[in-house]
């Protein structure tokens, strides 16, 4: 199930029981509402049943009074109010008790005209003036009618309480329930929102966290990653694209790592391996100008110069080549911090003659101490400055300045010179094999660049040159600091990342 | 489930249906109705005639088997058994066009209570057979009562009220008297005749002598209020009146049951009581039918007659020895019913019973108050009843008895 749904069907669920949960609390708040409606209704009902229960004891007693009075004048209107009273509150009360199964409206109806018989009976009695016969009609059958109200008013009152006590028990256990149905709705909501959750986080972050892991690892250089993330989501097909990623990078990485490792083994071997002809061609047109230069003609004689220079400058490449590839093969690289201006003075040294020769200046800023394979870095700046010297105006003492700069924890070195400059056209060319501005006009072969090249990208750095035709050049390479952690500076150089492929 | 449209539904009852539900799982529930007769049978016809199946059984009246007949089921072949044993006079009652409508549930009919303490007191061995010895007893009994500290002491109660009480106890004193029934079977009017004028002058006559001049507004309850209370010595009433009294401090053990007492022609007693009838309409008729024979049984005539005083129209039950021992009068008056027996001109009058016997009671109402004289009294009766009924103007020139009805 993709994520999407995932998380759909996880707020779903838990909305779906939170409104099952209220629909039911609703209810049985409605149930509440309703039993609280009955409550009043059983309570006007009592009142009704008491109204007319009062007004019968009125009767009974109000007419004692009259009929002790003998007066029949006064009888008759007294009796006519208080029947019109009675009748107008068992009217009230059949109201109340009309739609209920019991037989109180029967009971409130025969009551009516029981009552409104004594009343005829009296009123005809009192006509005659037949008192005695009132007040027997009073103990007698208005008692009787009485205690039968009173008969009434009890079964009601036993009816309402029972009913009453019936609505109360309702309501406390419809308060009951819905109390537990709004915790357990909370539980059961939160106790799935939590499930649920947790669910979802992971199996989302689960396959996150083993895609960020790989990432690391790829980010380090590990190609090899591998990926155990059986989802059929989002992140499963992330997850699969990265896996059939970096299988593919880690089949390319591989082989070129191989082809590389060849070609560099081929090249020392064939560099080394040229070094034997090619000495032996050295030695025998060396032995052929000193023992049989005069037998050679003019022209032999210098067909044979072309042979020796040829050697020579053969062997120059061969050395060039093999130091090249020494330096990429070279696994016994050892890092430590060196004092670049000493660096710069065994260099002045090595190039006395040539500095005297050519009338060179040679000066520099403060330089700072680094750390990196000295023999490397003195063949670093020898180049640098013997080509600056090499590359000299006519007729201009060549100025070289080196100077220094801490640039994004490196050190950023400037070798300036007053030389004769680099068309810009070369200047991604001139850090390759073999490449020289003017063939065989200064000498060299044409690897004093790509050896320095080589050279500051083993130590982690880069190199770079500004420069424009009789404007000299300027060489810019960084270098880790000494002064910072050993580790931190130069992890990068055993990182695939940095390492030199060509 | 039976819906059974009683009267006061007694507590007896209550029992006594319970005791049915038990036996047979059919559940009875009683329809509250109004006290009173009339509106009951109001409320009756409003049902009946609505066609309204909701009451299954009801109560009715000895009055209302016209007035109810076309709306209730004939019982003569469902209940042949139980209506055999049935005094004839009470099923006669019942009987419309060769149809039984109801069945007698309890059988009423006028009586006289008197104090027996009182009558031995004043030296009289047994209660007045004719309104001469009542009249002669009661006065007796009266004045000497009065000198003895009661001075609200009276003779005779009865229902004098414009009801119609008033029309049973008038057809009585009408009939013994020899003045026949107002309505005669060969559908005449008979009331202005010399014997119920004597008849109704004599009552006329007690009113303030030996009854109370309250006496014309009194209904049962009244007149039983007033005897039951020891302020009168005779009562004529109902046999309702007889468990209650049985149960009054005043007179409990101090009374006794007679025949309403005979005029010149004869002896003659009102039949009340009330019937159950089956509505046409029921959903229950089998179960209606079941409850009827319920109700019927001896079983429960006997409960009723002994629990509750109610006398059974059945014939078998007047020699009962257990209700007899409740009912001891009941054995002396079941032997003279045949003949003292007199109906009501109900059936007669059909559905004008009731506008009927209002004018009746009323007429004699107006007599009694002194409002007419009897002469005219009798004489505007008989002009009502026969603008009421369209019978023939026919009364009696003479009094003879041969010619009453039952």
């Amino acid at each position: 199930m993709s994520i999407g749904r995932r998380l759909a069907l996880a707020f779903g669920s838990v909305a779906f029981i939170i409104a099952c949960g209220a629909a039911i609390a609703s209810w049985q708040f409605h149930n509440i509402l309703e039993e609280t409606r009955t409550l009043t209704a059983v309570d006007d009902k009592v009142l009704a049943v008491y109204r007319v229960r009062a007004d019968v004891g009125a009767i009974r007693r109000r007419l004692d009074d009259l009929s002790r009075l003998r007066d029949a004048s006064a009888f008759s209107p007294s009796a006519r109010r208080l029947r019109k009273e009675l009748s107008d509150d068992i009217d009230q009360a059949l109201l109340y008790f009309r739609e209920t199964g019991t037989p109180i409206p029967g009971t409130l109806g025969a009551l009516r005209d029981a009552i409104g018989d004594q009343f005829d009976a009296m009123q005809r009695l009192t006509e005659v003036n037949d008192w005695t016969a009132v007040r027997l009609r009073l103990d007698n059958q208005v008692d009787e009618i009485l205690s039968g109200v009173r008969e009434m008013v009890e079964h009601v009152n036993a009816d309402v309480t029972e009913q009453r006590d019936r609505s109360l028990k309702e309501i406390e256990a419809g308060q009951r329930r819905a109390q537990i149905i709004l915790a357990l709705t909370m539980l059961t909501s939160l106790a799935i929102a939590v499930a649920l959750g947790l669910y979802v986080t992971r199996s989302i972050v689960a396959p996150l966290s083993q895609l960020k892991a790989a990432a690391h690892q790829f980010a380090a250089g590990d190609f090899n990653v591998t990926l155990r993330i059986g989802a059929k989501d989002e992140l499963g097909d992330v997850s699969n694209a990265f896996a059939i990623a970096a299988r593919k990078l880690n089949d390319y990485y591989s082989t070129l790592k191989r082809s590389n490792e060849d070609l560099e083994q081929f090249a020392y071997a064939a560099s080394h391996d040229l070094q034997e002809p090619l000495r032996t061609i050295s030695t025998f047109s060396e032995l052929l100008r000193e023992r049989h230069q005069n037998t050679l003609s003019h022209e032999g004689q210098e067909f044979l110069s072309y042979l020796v220079d040829a050697s020579a400058r053969m062997r120059q490449l061969i050395a060039g080549i093999l130091e090249y590839s020494r330096l990429v093969s070279a696994e016994d690289h050892q890092s430590e911090a060196i004092e670049s201006d000493e660096v710069l003075g065994v260099v002045v040294q090595n190039l006395q003659a040539t500095i005297e020769q050519t009338r060179a200046t040679i000066t520099h800023d403060e330089l700072p101490r680094v750390l990196g394979s000295r023999q490397q870095l003195i063949q670093l700046f020898q180049n640098l400055v013997g080509n600056a010297i090499k590359y000299r105006r006519d007729e201009v003492p060549p100025h070289i300045h080196i100077s220094a700069n801490e640039d994004d924890g490196m050190w950023k070195f400037c070798c300036e010179d007053n030389g004769i400059g680099i068309d810009s056209m070369y200047h991604l060319h001139i850090f390759g094999m073999f490449k020289q501005l003017e063939r065989g006009s200064q000498g060299g072969v044409g690897m004093g660049l790509a050896i320095s090249r080589r050279i500051v990208e083993r130590h982690g750095g880069t190199i770079s040159v500004i420069s424009a035709v009789g404007k000299g050049s300027r060489f810019y390479f960084t270098l880790p600091c000494a002064e910072k952690d050993v580790g931190a500076v130069c992890c990068g150089t055993g990182s695939p990342a940095s390492k030199p492929v060509a | 489930m039976l819906m059974w449209m009683a009267g006061n539904a007694h507590r007896l009852d209550r029992r006594i249906v319970d005791e049915f539900t038990r036996k047979t799982g059919i559940p009875v529930r009683f329809v509250p109705v109004p006290e009173s007769a009339s509106q009951q049978l109001t409320q009756e016809l409003i049902l009946l005639e609505h066609g309204s199946s909701a009451v299954d059984v009801f109560q009715v009246d000895t009055t209302w088997p016209a007035i109810v007949a076309s709306y209730m089921l004939d019982l003569k072949d469902v209940l042949a058994k139980e209506l055999s044993d049935e005094q004839p006079a009470v099923v006669e009652n019942a009987t419309i066009d060769g149809r039984i409508i109801a069945a007698p549930l309890l059988m009423e009919y006028g009586m006289l209570y008197y104090r027996s303490d009182l009558l031995k007191k004043y030296g009289f061995s047994r209660p007045p057979h004719t309104w001469s010895e009542l009249e002669t007893e009661a006065s007796r009994i009266q004045r000497g009562e009065r000198l003895r500290g009661r001075p609200d002491f009276w003779g005779y109660v009865w229902q004098g009220a414009d009801y119609e009480g008033l029309t049973c106890n008038a057809l009585e004193w009408q009939s013994s008297h020899g003045g026949g029934n107002p309505l005669e079977q060969d559908h005449a009017v008979n009331v202005n005749n010399p014997a119920a004028i004597r008849a109704f002058s004599r009552a006329a006559g007690w009113v303030g002598t030996i009854s109370p001049p309250g006496v014309v507004a009194y209904i049962e309850e009244d007149s039983r209020n007033i005897w039951q209370s020891g302020r009168a010595a005779f009562l004529r009433s109902w046999g309702y009146v007889y468990p209650l009294a049985k149960g009054s401090a005043e007179v409990s053990g101090k009374f006794s049951v007679a025949p309403v007492p005979a005029g010149p022609a004869r002896r003659a007693s009102v039949l009340g009581g009330w019937y159950l009838g089956i509505s046409k309409r029921t959903r229950h008729r089998n179960e209606a039918i079941e409850f009827l024979r319920y109700m019927l049984s001896r079983q429960v005539q006997t409960e009723r007659a002994v629990n509750g005083g109610f006398l059974p129209p059945s014939r078998s039950l007047s020699r009962d020895r257990a209700v007899l021992h409740a009912i001891p009068f009941f054995a002396s008056i079941s032997s003279e019913m045949p003949d003292v027996i007199i109906r009501r001109p109900a059936s007669l009058a059909g559905a004008r019973y009731g506008r009927v016997s209002r004018a009746y009671a009323h007429g004699v109402h107006m007599i009694l108050t002194g409002n007419v004289t009897p002469a005219e009294g009798a004489s505007a009766i008989q002009a009502d009843l026969v603008h009421l009924t369209g019978f023939a103007d026919r009364p009696q020139q003479f009094g003879n008895s041969a010619q009453e009805s039952r």
